[in-house]
């Protein structure tokens, strides 16, 4: 995985960081608030540990929500501290913030969801293609022609390529059944996601040159363009 | 103290290969049916990874990887035949990805090719239709010079290799996964050629002997009939 600035999902970092911080500030208060100062270290350890729960799994538009049931982490930390009872009145409250958390964080991913999808759309090529500087492309099958990216006039149509639907069931039995040859020959390599989102795809390109399919972690989109964005010639390894 | 042992132990530069002398020995204390008798070559892949392809006393073709590992320069595969497979030094780096062969005349070969494949595949399920593309990539070698070699993966393979990692989820175990579909499952074949250009069974270079000591990290190629390639 690259992980470069130009590559990673910012808004995920960004949301995650907004939850540890809303967690360190209500630590930070409760410690303020607290009689008995204990040892940072030790509130730390304790917050962490109450983090433990048994939750259930819910996945939302590929989020996953940790929805949390049995605060597994306080009760073990109940069982250690029940005979010093002083010192539970005092890590109780940071037990159960570690457990709170958890909410801090489905808070997290309902706010990250909604502003990801608005900020990179999956019908909008862009979010997957947005600078081709260093575009190229790969001829991965036999049936590749000689030909070459051209740039710029995958540059000047990205806006309007469309999402399409794949046909996929037709496609397959074209080349078992009829004997056609592959539909997507080529790859577009080198091609960087718009900026924060890190959505990444390995981009096939259909042999008249019009069509591009996404794959993309789990899910796979197919946009087409209007005219051809491949040139004749300067196949780029020569045998 | 602590630091220079550390030092000494893992970082420090490997020294120069021992000699054939040295090799042979070791390698047939290590293995003794392996029976070398003829070191063929030294072939350095970088710093701390060597092949040494070698003919034995019973006229077999062999090979060998060794790792500069701990001090010392350590044997950590040896084979009695050489039929091509994929030695990834660096598993995350696909430049550092070597295919490796050593091939025995009397199979008569002239040519191998070697392919990077991934199978044609579609799904509707829930109404999302996905199609996979065929990927069939291939580079040929000679072997009228030399019955054995080392080559890096082409770069072309490389660039798909990442381009899949990229996409691949942080939780899956072995991205050369051989067993079941995946959609990112990309495997490695080969097919061998007389001077003629028809196809031959390698016969006399496959299904060796073997022994290995410890986890280095190879992918398999399996050896292919050309009917099942596609052709343009």
């Amino acid at each position: 995985m690259d992980f470069s600035i130009h590559t990673m999902n910012l808004i995920s970092l960004l949301t995650t960081s907004i939850g540890w911080s809303m967690i360190a500030f209500l630590v930070f208060r409760t410690y303020k608030k607290s009689q008995h100062k204990p040892k940072v270290w030790k509130v730390i350890v304790i917050t962490y540990v109450g983090l433990f729960s048994l939750s259930i799994d819910w996945i939302i538009t590929d989020s996953l929500l940790k929805i949390p049931l049995l605060p597994l982490g306080v009760w073990v930390l109940y069982l250690i501290f029940k005979r010093k009872q002083t010192s539970w009145q005092t890590y109780r409250s940071f037990a159960w913030i570690g457990f709170l958390s958890n909410f801090v964080f489905i808070l997290c991913t309902l706010i990250y969801i909604p502003i990801y999808q608005t900020l990179y759309p999956t019908n909008d090529i862009s979010t997957f293609v947005s600078n081709i500087d260093h575009a190229e492309i790969i001829h991965s099958h036999p049936s590749a022609e000689n030909v070459s990216l051209n740039k710029d006039k995958l540059l000047e149509q990205l806006d309007a390529i469309k999402q399409v639907n794949i046909d996929s069931a037709q496609w397959y039995e074209d080349v078992i059944l009829l004997k056609k040859e592959e539909r997507f020959p080529y790859l577009l390599i080198e091609t960087l996601p718009k900026w924060g989102s890190g959505s990444h795809a390995v981009i096939y390109i259909e042999n008249d040159g019009k069509g591009l399919i996404l794959q993309t972690e789990n899910k796979q989109f197919y946009f087409r363009s209007e005219h051809s964005f491949l040139k004749e010639g300067n196949r780029a390894e020569s045998k | 103290m602590m630091i220079s042992l550390y030092y000494w132990f893992y970082l420090a530069n490997p020294d120069d290969i021992p000699s054939n002398k040295q090799l042979v020995e070791k390698m047939n204390r290590v293995f003794p049916a392996a029976n070398v008798a003829h070191i063929q070559d030294k072939i350095r892949l970088d710093e701390k990874h060597i092949f040494i392809p070698f003919i034995s006393s019973k006229d077999e073709y062999g090979v060998s990887y060794w790792i500069w590992t701990k001090h010392k320069w350590e044997l950590v595969n040896i084979n009695t035949t050489g039929s091509p497979e994929v030695w990834n030094i660096k598993e995350k780096n696909p430049s550092t990805h070597f295919i490796v062969w050593n091939i025995h005349p009397d199979d008569q070969l002239e040519t191998i090719k070697f392919h990077l494949l991934k199978d044609r595949g579609y799904r509707i399920a829930d109404g999302v239709e996905r199609y996979h593309p065929k990927v069939q990539m291939e580079e040929t070698i000679s072997l009228k010079e030399n019955s054995y070699g080392a080559i890096s993966i082409p770069e072309d393979w490389t660039q798909i290799i990442k381009s899949y990692r990229n996409i691949e989820p942080v939780q899956s175990f072995s991205f050369f996964n051989h067993y079941g579909f995946s959609q990112y499952y990309i495997y490695y074949g080969w097919t061998s050629y007389d001077q003629y250009g028809n196809q031959t069974f390698p016969g006399n270079s496959v299904n060796g002997n073997g022994y290995s000591n410890r986890d280095y990290n190879i992918d398999f190629m399996m050896i292919m009939d050309e009917a099942k390639l596609e052709s343009k």
